[in-house]
Formats: C-alpha cells, sequence, structure tokens
C-alpha cells in the first residue's frame, strides 16, 4: 500500500484497529489488511514496517520477539493503552470526515 | 538517557527491524512454496510484493534518528571530499572570504569597542551623565572640561559642574545610588629617576564603589581616602602599571611623585578598566581632596563659580529619571544663586541626564569617516569575494551537471540537493571565518595603533563573543548569499536535459553564461571603486612625500620637555633651558642643539596677529604665525636666510627685542619694499601697554610649521628669552648623525643633572614625528591598497575561471568552427571580445560609482582630487591588463583546439 494511495495515518489507524482483537506479527497484519481491503488498496507490503516503527515510537504499540505457530522466530506487535486512546480520536476523527464529506457529496439527504 | 545509550539501543533498533523484514519475506516465500509456486519464482514474487526493502529499513530507521542531523553530517563529509578534490579552487575560496571577512570583523571589533561596547563596570547600564545645555546666560567666573554635542538631542552641552554643586547634587538626590565627581589633567610623574607626562584623574571617594570596580590587587580609593588631611594615594591603571613600572608588584605601597609631591600607590586596576573616559588612557586616579590647586587656578573646592567638576551618577533602579533631573535643576539653581543671586537676566540651566553606559568622551564621535571608509572598503572586498565564490561554484555546479541530474532521477528531492550544495558553500565560507578570525587580530591591532597621530587608542577590542557572534554571522550570510544562485540553477534543470550527450549543450551554453558574465561585471565595477580609492591614497601619500618641508629632517631627534611642570616660571624657567641647551650641545657628536616653544611637523602651532606703526591702518589686523625659538634653531633645522641676519646669541633678555621673518611674511606685509629694519608689534589694537616694539633683522626662506598639509604661512621667528611671560613647555631639537639610541639616554642624564622632575617626552626622530603626523593617510593608502589588489586579482580569477570554464564547454563547437575553416586568431578574438565587453560594462559601470563614492575621501586627501582623472585611467588600465592576461590563457587554449580533439570529446 503506498502512502500517497492513502490518506497521513490511514494505515496507522488499521493496523490499531487489527491489532485490538490481539496480538499479531508483522506478516500476519499484512495479510489480514489486504484481505479486509479485498485489494481494493494497493499493497506494497514493505511500508507498514516503517509505520510500525513510527508507533513503537509513539507508544501505541509494544514489540517483543516470539516463536510462532510454524516455529518461525517473529516479532509480535500488541496495542498499548495509549493506542487504544488514539484508535477512538482517530475514529472518531474520521467518522466525522466521512460526514462531512458525505454531506458535501449529497447535499439532499442531510 | 546518554547519547552512549540511545546508540547501543539504536542499534538493537536496526537489528530488529532489519531481522523482522527478513523474517517477513522468508515467511512469504514458504507460503508461495507450499502453493507450489518454484523457489526461485517465490523468491522474486516475495520481494516485488514487498517493495524496497532498503528504502524500508531506511525510513524504518529514520524513524529513530535526528534525520537531518545525520544528513547534515553526510553532507559535511560529503563536501569535505569535494573540497579537498579542488585544492585550488577551496585556496582561492577560502583565501578570499579570510580577507573579506577577516576585514569585516577587525572593523567591526573596532567599531563595537570604539562606539558600541559598555564600559566594564557594574551594571552600565544605570550610569546616567549629568550635563546641562551651554548658554552664555549662565553665570560664571570660570568654566572648563568639555563641551559636547548631547548624544540625544544633538544640543551643545557642557558636563562640568562646580564643586559645591556637585556635594549638593551628592547629598541631595536619593534618585541616585551615588554621584560621583572627577576631572582629568595631565601630570608630571617622577617615579624610578624619570620624569615623564601622566594622565590622571581626580576622583571622588566614592568613585570605585559607584562603579562597582574592584582593583587587581591592593585597594580602591575610598570615601575616607578623600580627604585633605589624610595622606595622598593613587591607584593606577593596568597599562600604566606595564608601561611605565614594568608590571613590578612592589610599586605597590611605594611612593611615586606626581606633580612633585609623594603620593603612595595603593592599587592596580584591571587591563580593561579606563574610568569613564572612554578610549582615553587613563593612568592614575588621586582623590579630588588632593587637587593641586597650584596647576589650574579654577580648581577650588569652595568657590560655586568655577564650574570644572564632571558628574555622573548610577540611578537606582526604578527610581524616576525625571524627578531626578528636576532635583538636580533645582540644586543647581541654588547654587547660582549662593553667587549671583538677584543678578539681572542671569540664566539657570536645565540638568541633563543622559546615558553613561559607554562612558564620557568625545573620542568616540570623531572617527566617522575613516570609518565609513573602512567599512566600505571591507564590505566590498566581502562581495567581492561572495561574487567571484558564487561564479566560480556556478561553474563548478555546472561540471557537475550530470551527477545531480542522476541523482535527481533516481528520486533525491532537489531540497535535499540544494540543502547539499548549500551545505558546501557554508562549510567554505566558515573555513573562511575562521581564518578570517586569525587574520582580523592584527588586522585590528594594526588598525588601533595607526589611528591618529601614532597614538594607540585604549578601546576594549578583544575577540569576544560579540566579535565571534558577527563573524559568524557574516560567514553564514555569505555562505548563503554565494551559494543560493549556484544551488538553485544546478538543481534547476530537469533530469532529461543534462543527460544528453555534452555536445548538445553548445545551444544554451550561452545563455547560462550571461549570469557568470554580469558576475564578472559587477566585480570588475566593485574592483574599480578600490582601485580608484587605492590610487588616490597612493598619491596622497606620494604628495605628502613629495613635499619640499623647508627644513632638513634627517639626524634630527627632538623631545618635549616643560621645566614649568619642575616650578620653574618666566625668566627662571628660560634660564632652565638655556642651561639644558648648553650641555647638549657640550655633547660629543652633537652638532648642534636648539629648542622652540612648538615642534615641527606636530600639529600644534601658536599664532596671533601683528600691528605696523608704519603702514596705513589695516582690517582686519595682518595676522602671523609665531615660533618662539632658541638663536640656533633656524640653523639647527637648516632653515636658511635669506637676507639680514639670523637670530644671535646677544639677542638675549635685555636687547632690543629682534625677529626673523619668513619669505610669506614679506610677500605679504613687505611686497615692495625692503623688510630688514622694519618696526612691529605683536599685539591687537589698541596696543597693549606692555607691547614692544621689534625689529626685523632678516629673513628666512618659507618652511612647513605645524603640518605637511599645509603650505607655509606668515611666521615669525623671535628669541625665547625675549619674551618669557607665557613660556611653558617646549620641543629640543638635537641634530647630530649618532643614533637616536645611544642620544636618548644622554639627553636624559643631561636634563636630570639640571633638576630630576624636569619630565623629558616624546623622545623621537624628527622623521618618526612627521611619520606619526600621516598615520591615517599610511592606514588608509596600505589596507585600501592591499584591499584593492586582493579585488582585482579576485576579479581576475573570476574572469579566468569563467572563460576557462566556457572554453571546456565550447570544444566541440569551437572544434567544429576551425575544422570548417575558422582561422585561430579568429577564435582567440571571439572569446577575449566576450571577456572585453565583460570588463568594459563593469568599467562604465564602476567610474560614475567610483566617482560618487570617492568623494568622502576628500578630506583626507592631498594633493589629488576624488575625481583624478589620471588615478581613474591608471585603475581602468590595471584592470584591463590584468583582466586580458586572465582572458588570454583559456582563449589560447581554445584557439589550439584540434578539430580531432573535439570529436574526441564527443
Amino acid at each position: 500500500m503506498k502512502e500517497n494511495s492513502l490518506f497521513p495515518g490511514a494505515l496507522e489507524m488499521m493496523v490499531l484497529q487489527i491489532l485490538r482483537s490481539g496480538p499479531l506479527h508483522g506478516y500476519v497484519l499484512v495479510q489480514i489488511i489486504k484481505r479486509n481491503s479485498n485489494d481494493l488498496l494497493e499493497v506494497e507490503e514493505g511500508s507498514l514496517y516503517p509505520a510500525l516503527q513510527r508507533m513503537l515510537k509513539l507508544g501505541w504499540v509494544k514489540a517483543e520477539w516470539k516463536i510462532s505457530e510454524s516455529n518461525r522466530r517473529v516479532r509480535v506487535y500488541r496495542i498499548t493503552p495509549a493506542g487504544r486512546k488514539q484508535l477512538e480520536r482517530k475514529v472518531s476523527a474520521f467518522d466525522r470526515m466521512l460526514q462531512g464529506i458525505a454531506k458535501v457529496m449529497r447535499p439532499s439527504e442531510s | 538517557m546518554s547519547w552512549l545509550q540511545n546508540l547501543t539501543r539504536r542499534r538493537a533498533l536496526e537489528r530488529d527491524l532489519v531481522e523482522e523484514i527478513d523474517s517477513h519475506i522468508e515467511e512469504r516465500i514458504a507460503e508461495l512454496r507450499e502453493s507450489g509456486v518454484p523457489l526461485a519464482e517465490a523468491r522474486n514474487r516475495a520481494r516485488r510484493e514487498f517493495g524496497n526493502a532498503t528504502r524500508m529499513a531506511e525510513e524504518g530507521r529514520a524513524v529513530w534518528t535526528w534525520a537531518w542531523l545525520e544528513q547534515l553530517a553526510q553532507d559535511l563529509r560529503y563536501s569535505l571530499r569535494t573540497l579537498r578534490r579542488a585544492p585550488a579552487f577551496t585556496a582561492v575560496a577560502i583565501l578570499s572570504l579570510a580577507f573579506g571577512i577577516g576585514g569585516n570583523t577587525a572593523v567591526f571589533s573596532l567599531l563595537d569597542g570604539v562606539m558600541l561596547k559598555n564600559l566594564p563596570v557594574t551594571n552600565p547600564e544605570q550610569l546616567r551623565i549629568l550635563t546641562w545645555p551651554r548658554d552664555k546666560g549662565v553665570p560664571m567666573d570660570n568654566h572648563s572640561g568639555y563641551t559636547v554635542k548631547h548624544p540625544i538631542t544633538g544640543q551643545l552641552v557642557s558636563g562640568s559642574f562646580s564643586y559645591p554643586a556637585y556635594l549638593s547634587f551628592r547629598d541631595h538626590v536619593p534618585e541616585f545610588d551615588g554621584l560621583v565627581g572627577f576631572t582629568s589633567a595631565q601630570f608630571t610623574v617622577t617615579a624610578n629617576s624619570v620624569t615623564d607626562y601622566g594622565s590622571g584623574e581626580y576622583v571622588s571617594g566614592n568613585y570605585f564603589a559607584v562603579l562597582g570596580s574592584r582593583p587587581l590587587i591592593g585597594r580602591a580609593i575610598a570615601p575616607s581616602d578623600d580627604g585633605a588631611s589624610q595622606p595622598a594615594v593613587a591607584v593606577l591603571a593596568y597599562r600604566y602599571w606595564s608601561r611605565r613600572f614594568q608590571l613590578n608588584p612592589t610599586v605597590l605601597g611605594s611612593q611615586i611623585a606626581i606633580n612633585r609631591r609623594p603620593v603612595t600607590v595603593i592599587g592596580i586596576m584591571p587591563p580593561l578598566f579606563q574610568g569613564l573616559g572612554a578610549g582615553r588612557e587613563r593612568d592614575f586616579f588621586i582623590p579630588l581632596a588632593h587637587l593641586d590647586v597650584e596647576a589650574s587656578p579654577y580648581w577650588s573646592r569652595a568657590r560655586a563659580d568655577t564650574w570644572w567638576v564632571q558628574v555622573f551618577g548610577r540611578l537606582r533602579p526604578g527610581a524616576s529619571e525625571a524627578a531626578a533631573a528636576a532635583k538636580l535643576t533645582a540644586l543647581l539653581g541654588q547654587s547660582i544663586d549662593s553667587y549671583a543671586g538677584g543678578e539681572a537676566g542671569i540664566k539657570k540651566p536645565t540638568v541633563l541626564l543622559s546615558p553613561g553606559a559607554r562612558g564620557v568622551g568625545a573620542s568616540r564621535g570623531g572617527f566617522a569617516t575613516p570609518f565609513y571608509i573602512l567599512g566600505g572598503t571591507v564590505c566590498l572586498v566581502l562581495l567581492i569575494a561572495c561574487m567571484n565564490l558564487a561564479n566560480l561554484l556556478l561553474a563548478r555546479a555546472a561540471a557537475r551537471q550530470r551527477e545531480i541530474a542522476i541523482r535527481l532521477s533516481i528520486g533525491a528531492s532537489r531540497w535535499r540537493l540544494i540543502r547539499q550544495l548549500f551545505t558546501e558553500s557554508v562549510l567554505l565560507s566558515g573555513l573562511g571565518g575562521l581564518a578570517g578570525l586569525l587574520l582580523s587580530s592584527p588586522l585590528t591591532e594594526f588598525l588601533l595603533r595607526n589611528q591618529g597621530e601614532g597614538e594607540s587608542l585604549a578601546f576594549d577590542v578583544r575577540l569576544d563573543v560579540r566579535t565571534l557572534a558577527f563573524t559568524f554571522g557574516v560567514s553564514l550570510l555569505a555562505g548563503l548569499a554565494f551559494g543560493i544562485a549556484p544551488a538553485w540553477r544546478a538543481t534547476r534543470l530537469g533530469s532529461g536535459g543534462a543527460l544528453r550527450a555534452p555536445g548538445t549543450a553548445i545551444t544554451h551554453s550561452r545563455a547560462r553564461l550571461r549570469f557568470h558574465w554580469l558576475l564578472i561585471s559587477a566585480q570588475v565595477a566593485f574592483s574599480l571603486i578600490l582601485l580608484v580609492t587605492a590610487g588616490l591614497f597612493a598619491r596622497t601619500l606620494a604628495g605628502l612625500a613629495s613635499v619640499d618641508l623647508g627644513f632638513q629632517t634627517r639626524n634630527i631627534l627632538t623631545f618635549r620637555t616643560d621645566g614649568s611642570r619642575g616650578g620653574y616660571k618666566g625668566a627662571a624657567l628660560a634660564n632652565i633651558y638655556g642651561r639644558l641647551l648648553t650641555s647638549l650641545q657640550a655633547v660629543p657628536g652633537v652638532e648642534s642643539a636648539a629648542l622652540s616653544q612648538e615642534g615641527l611637523i606636530t600639529n600644534s602651532e601658536s599664532d596671533g596677529v601683528v600691528y605696523f606703526p608704519a603702514h596705513p591702518q589695516q582690517s582686519p589686523q595682518p595676522h602671523t604665525f609665531e615660533m618662539d625659538c632658541s638663536d640656533s634653531f633656524l640653523s639647527a633645522v637648516r632653515i636658511p636666510i635669506l637676507r639680514g641676519r639670523d637670530l644671535a646669541r646677544s639677542d638675549g633678555p635685555g636687547a632690543p627685542m629682534v625677529a626673523v621673518i619668513n619669505e610669506s611674511f614679506r610677500k605679504q606685509y613687505f611686497p615692495n619694499e625692503d623688510p630688514i629694519g622694519k618696526i612691529f608689534y605683536r599685539s591687537a589694537l589698541p596696543l597693549r601697554a606692555d607691547a614692544k616694539p621689534i625689529e626685523i633683522v632678516g629673513v628666512a626662506r618659507d618652511a612647513h610649521y605645524y603640518s605637511v598639509r599645509e603650505a607655509p604661512e606668515p611666521t615669525i621667528y623671535i628669541d625665547y628669552r625675549q619674551n618669557t611671560k607665557y613660556l611653558g613647555s617646549v620641543v629640543f631639537a638635537i641634530r647630530s648623525p649618532l643614533p637616536p639610541g645611544s642620544l636618548t639616554p644622554v639627553v636624559r642624564r643631561a636634563a636630570a643633572a639640571i633638576d630630576p622632575t624636569i619630565p623629558i617626552v616624546d623622545v623621537r626622530t624628527e622623521e618618526e614625528q612627521i611619520r606619526r603626523t600621516l598615520g591615517s593617510e599610511r592606514l588608509f593608502a596600505s589596507l585600501v591598497t592591499m584591499f584593492g589588489l586582493l579585488a582585482t586579482l579576485l576579479a581576475a580569477i573570476g574572469l579566468y575561471g569563467v572563460l576557462a570554464y566556457a572554453v571546456s564547454r565550447r570544444t566541440a563547437e569551437i572544434g567544429i568552427r576551425i575544422a570548417l575553416g575558422a582561422s585561430r586568431s579568429n577564435v582567440l578574438w571571439q572569446m577575449i571580445r566576450g571577456s572585453l565587453l565583460t570588463v568594459l560594462v563593469g568599467l562604465a559601470a564602476g567610474i560614475p560609482a567610483a566617482l560618487a563614492l570617492t568623494r568622502i575621501t576628500r578630506s583626507l586627501l592631498f594633493g589629488v582630487e576624488p575625481g583624478d582623472l589620471g588615478t581613474l585611467l591608471t585603475a581602468c588600465v590595471i584592470l584591463l591588463t590584468v583582466s586580458a592576461a586572465a582572458a588570454w590563457i583559456p582563449a589560447r587554449r581554445a584557439a589550439r583546439i584540434q578539430p580531432t580533439q573535439a570529436l574526441r570529446y564527443e
């Protein structure tokens, strides 16, 4: 997913949303995003990693090395309370934005 | 967290990231393999889907670092490498910047020290100088001290008050945390069996306490010292301690004689302390209670009608300045009433408070013109250096076009490239600034030492934070100034253009070069201004050196002495001088010894009006310069007698008064008659009762009197023994082939044998004396010439650089032309023509600018006018010649291009 095909912060929001239901490692995260978006979003898998680094730095997620079911050493990310708060803020802001856009696009329905 | 921990943590983070990315790709490969994709294809697909792993890792890493800082370090390393690869360019750049920045730093630190810097005392901003607007209606018996323009209102103000007025100020104005009174004077100082002059300050006892200044060693003057019954004490300034006592600490507690009175040295001030007189060197400080009232009849501590004390105060924080001024004004009015109360038409002045943070002193205002010239010169040099560098960098940037284009096309952002090019130029200017700093200290010293008449000014011009900040700012600005155009242009073209073969660049080379030529023209114009200025000063110096002074300057040693400081007056003083003359004449190797009331070429003179009883009434009264001297004077300095006789031994105190006049005097007042035997009086009309008739006995050839610049004017020479009433200090002139170094101790011994308290000062040869009076002319001539030549050299380097660049770019085109039959001289001329045109444009712009700007030098010139055609032409010819030489080398290279070579180039 090229950054410029999404609005800023969208990738982070999706990652936080997915991590809310449980810790995951990078590869799985990418697969889920790809599947959930029905491949609508053009994907460049690697761009997930800089985003994860940013979130680590901001303290929204934590990471630790674990052994996966396929017996592979993987780095598992879990959402932190700060991450949850950020997600709530982001989602409500996102909702407001969508509503705004909807009003502009279909003024009759408002 | 320490940077070390930070670093280890960052290493770990990077390792994690790289491993994580690898693991991601491995997992994808494994998954693809499971669904039956062959290994090679699985690898390719996994990598393609992932995207640029290196860039992702880098971006991830960048999250944790101060990316810009690392890039800066990267850029710096890269720039250093680039600069090292072009040592000639780098050397020229740093050197020219060093001169430009160093010059600016030197002038700034001078300006700062002289005009901007606060006194080195506690909270200088609280200090206030007390003054009052000068008005003839203010009654007083005498006023001494300074009268200057008020720094804010511009009106003429005086800074002197009476001592009783000062006391009432001190005791009745609570807005001040102390008010100090002081006055300055010249003293004779006898110490280490040498008597000479020292400039001192009488200060009130609270002086040092109010300034908050502590001595380096010993103690400062305290209020308890300021009583007439207290033993006399003095505090020395550091520079005086160093100069007169070689920093010998045993002087502390010892006695020296100041104006022949014993005074105990109690303390020595730190190096920067100069009292309140800015730039005027103070040698020592004495309590006001020990005022030498004999030295000036008006220095009275009791009388309110003689005003001579300068007053300075420290305003209490938060106190009202207006209230303080009102109280001071009322107190001054009361003081005036105490002696002039009830007199009609008197005026009581308002006391004004002006900021005292920079001290008092007329010396701060007098540097304007020289500063403008110096400042203008160094600014021009820096400007030229910047334009030159912009030009050279532009050429280099063009040569690096391919590199830059490639970097742009593989994804470097333009901003990043501009930043990198800027890093390079700022690095250059930083190095130049560093070299400039090294250069500025000796330059500042040189400027200070050569100001005025060789008297070193005592300003604080050390390299300090302000100067460093200035240099840093100038360097940064310079770097941005000369870096901006090259950086902009280098990155402007799209990535496509520059990747084309170099041969095709022929078409737009000319348009691109226009900017280069413009810069060169500007450099030429600026260089012309500097060269013309240099020429004017060089001609001034030459003119001054070739002036026939009318006397022989070689082998004359002069010194000033003042027997009145030893307590002698009138005839007794003349007698002392006579004895000294006789003993000096007896010294083996001394051809003759003479004295005169003023030294020759010392910028001081004595003059007055005369009256010729035989002439019809004249108005205005005839004016003449006067030189009271010994009868040996004219022969000693070799001013020949043209008619009549010289002064003689027999023209002594009791003999009839006689005078030798000079040619100018004769021409002006006796144009058609023989002056010998004529009578005149030295007096204004009506004749003073004691005015005696003076007979003209001889005519001497004209000789310069007080300055090299001023042509001789009517002058009379009279034996000093016949006019002893106003006899004071005199200058001795000793003609001897002996080296001055061996003569000086002999002179001192001879004087000490007569009276050890007579000061002997300013011992120097007449030639040295003349050189000193030409200090500022020499200073300007040498500095402006140096900078002018430097500027010309820079312009030449710029021209050479651009033309060489043009030739290298047009090798293909020229080769083709030659192949098509263009003659070599044709090619040569074509290359030269462009440069010539550029230089001519520069000259055309520079001539009016030079004519306009050099006008401010008029007051400093001699024997040449600012618009001097010869100087202008010479400067133009120099510039043309130097540029032609600079253009010749690359032009000849162009003419020698072989067609085959050009083809190879393709």
